[in-house]
């Protein structure tokens, strides 16, 4: 499991645990306890469809636009309903229903998550608030291992229901909302996060009582399990791998896997004449029954255009060709690709962001390589880092800039002797990615790395 | 007077020895301190100079192209850039050649079609080539739209003529948000056989 994964594992087992504590007051807390807690919670879950789900987040939209509302006017609430998904939630068969939205507050990352509990509608907002730094506000996503801010529940309305402090992607502190504990009007969170004067940080421990300060608009039970929830689910999404995505999309057993997809780049690159880059659209969209499917779009470089790669929402990235003209593996443009198509991405999706690339190479082999994003953080402050290199400064447009940065790359290419694999892997050493290549028959991706003294070692994906 | 004269000579030296720049070939990695030369060592950027014409019917692509010796940014460097007139159907679509007459100090910046790599044989592409023939590859970035491409030129005669073989490619994806509307590049891909004017 690498840093990241264990820095969003980490907030996971904390707002587990925080939520199972919150509804035990009056009882002793060991993690037996806790567990059985959380088995009889978890019996309490129940899947709401997503079509009411959806039928709901667009009566949300409408009151909206109408302003009929004024409890989810008052944060311009408006809900991406295509991002709506259905995830597995651990230790139920009950799933969670999440969908991203944007609020009147900028630079806050917000998700709407529904579920039944108890027999009720529970409905919820996450919103991830990056500390206010010029610094790091580009890159401070919730998913990543060095995230610096706080993440508040609220209801619809944006009043608050918990909140903690996080620090370089671990839990620090949990603010402690007196007011509301003293049956006070809630507090909203325009004020929390604008006015920024209710916020009494507290060092993150096992004192209940400070804990307990939160506990104040919903029911103990209904707080706790949609925290578990959500908790469970990021967890899940912090538990899969790159290699686990990529044997999704070769699965067989998938009927939307790629192999076709990736045949079919396989097919232009080995025609006699490859003068063109292809390229194919990923979106990974959800089914009626809550299952997952990628959809494709097929691309062939028109003679006024370059091909296209769409990001953005449900789009996760995509492959594509070179042409016999081209370096048999990726540009520094392709990288920065990757970085747009995991930024792009719905929260709940970034993690399944991709490049792939179809190439042949000098001895005539085709290839099949997949680029993944290890570390957002490394690979957001290098790309920067390349971007406001000195060496580039007067060249003032995207594209000046990106055609200097490739002509630099392709000498460099050049200079390889052929050794493609073993340039990337040294140039992009420390940009928070990992090179795959899969074998002939797409029945799987190996991971390929350099070792200490700078070989190509290739680690297959079991 | 004699330690005068050696004294001043080490001086010179050592001041000579902190002023000077690295100089390299073309052909070396651009990864040396501020102010390195890449310097074309060895004159293979030479005898691309010139306004090379290709017409069919009333389409007709002009370029020209020239050879810049220490042009001054982050490094010198030795390259050739170019401009270009794209005329389709009758339609002049774009025409920068007006740039070519302009003095830049860094040059690469500043031009649309711009390079300095020689390829050999059959490297990257060119199944037609020779073992031995020299091609010449740049880039070309749009003035209009998002495209780049990349431009490998061949030198040959056509009647006794000069001329060159330009094939013409886009290079690279273009990241695009959903439902974005995709600008056309002024010029077209493909391969065109252009006399020298």
């Amino acid at each position: 499991m690498n840093r990241l994964t264990n820095q969003i594992f980490q907030i996971s087992v904390f707002l587990v645990t925080a939520f199972l504590l919150f509804s035990c007051s009056s009882e002793p807390h060991d993690d037996a306890i806790l567990k059985e807690k959380l088995g009889t919670q978890s019996n309490e879950l129940k899947t709401v469809p997503l079509e009411n789900s959806l039928n709901f987040f667009k009566k949300l939209n409408s009151n909206q636009l109408t302003k009929r509302d004024s409890d989810t006017t008052g944060i311009g609430l408006v809900i991406d309903l295509e991002s709506l998904e259905q995830v597995d939630v651990t230790d139920t068969d009950a799933k969670l229903n999440i969908a991203s939205a944007t609020t009147e507050f900028e630079g806050v990352e917000t998700e709407i998550l529904q579920i039944e509990i108890d027999g009720e509608l529970q409905t919820v907002l996450f919103h991830h608030v990056p500390e206010d730094s010029n610094t790091n506000k580009k890159t401070n996503k919730i998913a990543s291992e060095s995230f610096t801010g706080s993440v508040y529940s609220t209801d619809l309305g944006g009043r608050v229901l918990s909140g903690f402090k996080i620090s370089g992607g671990t839990v620090s502190g949990q603010y402690n909302f007196g007011p509301l504990y003293s049956g006070d009007p809630p507090v909203k969170l325009k004020e929390v996060i604008i006015k920024n004067t209710y916020i009494a940080p507290t060092i993150a421990n096992n004192n209940i009582g400070t804990m307990m300060d939160y506990q104040f608009v919903r029911s103990n039970n209904n707080g706790s399990t949609m925290g578990i929830a959500y908790a469970a689910y990021f967890k899940y999404l912090a538990e899969r791998t790159p290699c686990d995505q990529m044997k999704n999309i070769i699965d067989p057993a998938n009927s939307s896997n790629m192999k076709s997809q990736i045949d079919w780049l396989k097919g232009k690159v080995n025609a006699t004449v490859n003068n063109r880059e292809c390229s194919v659209e990923v979106k990974r969209t959800m089914n009626p029954d809550g299952t997952f499917k990628f959809e494709y779009t097929q691309i062939i470089s028109e003679n006024e255009f370059s091909s296209p790669m769409t990001t953005g929402g449900s789009n996760i990235g995509g492959a594509h060709s070179h042409p016999e003209n081209g370096y048999a593996m990726f540009s520094f443009g392709d990288v920065k690709l990757l970085l747009d198509a995991y930024n792009g991405a719905f929260p709940s999706k970034k993690i399944d962001a991709f490049i792939m690339v179809v190439c042949k190479d000098n001895a005539g082999i085709t290839n099949t390589y997949n680029l993944k994003v290890d570390n957002i953080d490394a690979l957001n402050s290098h790309i920067l880092s390349v971007w406001n290199d000195p060496k580039y400064a007067s060249y003032t447009t995207e594209k000046e800039k990106i055609d200097a940065i490739h002509l630099d790359q392709a000498r460099i290419y050049k200079n390889s002797n052929g050794e493609l694999e073993k340039s990337f892997l040294d140039q992009f050493k420390d940009f928070g990615i990992s090179l795959y290549k899969a074998d002939a028959a797409l029945s799987s991706f190996n991971k390929l790395a350099l070792n200490s003294s700078k070989t190509v070692i290739s680690t297959p994906c079991n | 007077m004699k330690k005068y004269i050696n004294f001043i000579l080490l001086l010179i030296t050592i001041t000579a020895c902190k002023a000077q720049s690295p100089v390299y070939d073309i052909s070396h990695n651009a990864d040396g301190p501020k102010g390195s030369y890449y310097k074309d060592i060895n004159g293979v950027l030479d005898g691309y100079d010139g306004t090379y014409l290709y017409t069919n019917g009333t389409t007709s692509l002009k370029f020209i192209l020239k050879k810049k010796v220490q042009s001054k940014g982050y490094y010198y460097k030795d390259l050739i850039v170019g401009e270009f007139q794209y005329i389709k159907n009758g339609v002049e679509l774009n025409n920068t050649l007006a740039n070519m007459y302009v003095n830049y100090t860094d040059e690469q910046p500043n031009h649309r079609i711009k390079g300095d790599m020689i390829l050999t044989g059959t490297e990257l592409g060119c199944s037609d080539c020779s073992p031995t023939e020299k091609r010449l590859r740049l880039s070309f970035v749009d003035n209009k739209s998002p495209n780049i491409a990349a431009i490998d030129i061949r030198k040959t005669t056509v009647n006794g003529k000069e001329a060159i073989r330009v094939k013409i490619w886009w290079d690279g994806l273009v990241a695009r948000k959903e439902g974005e509307v995709r600008i056309p590049a002024s010029i077209s891909a493909g391969d065109y056989l252009m006399i020298k004017q």
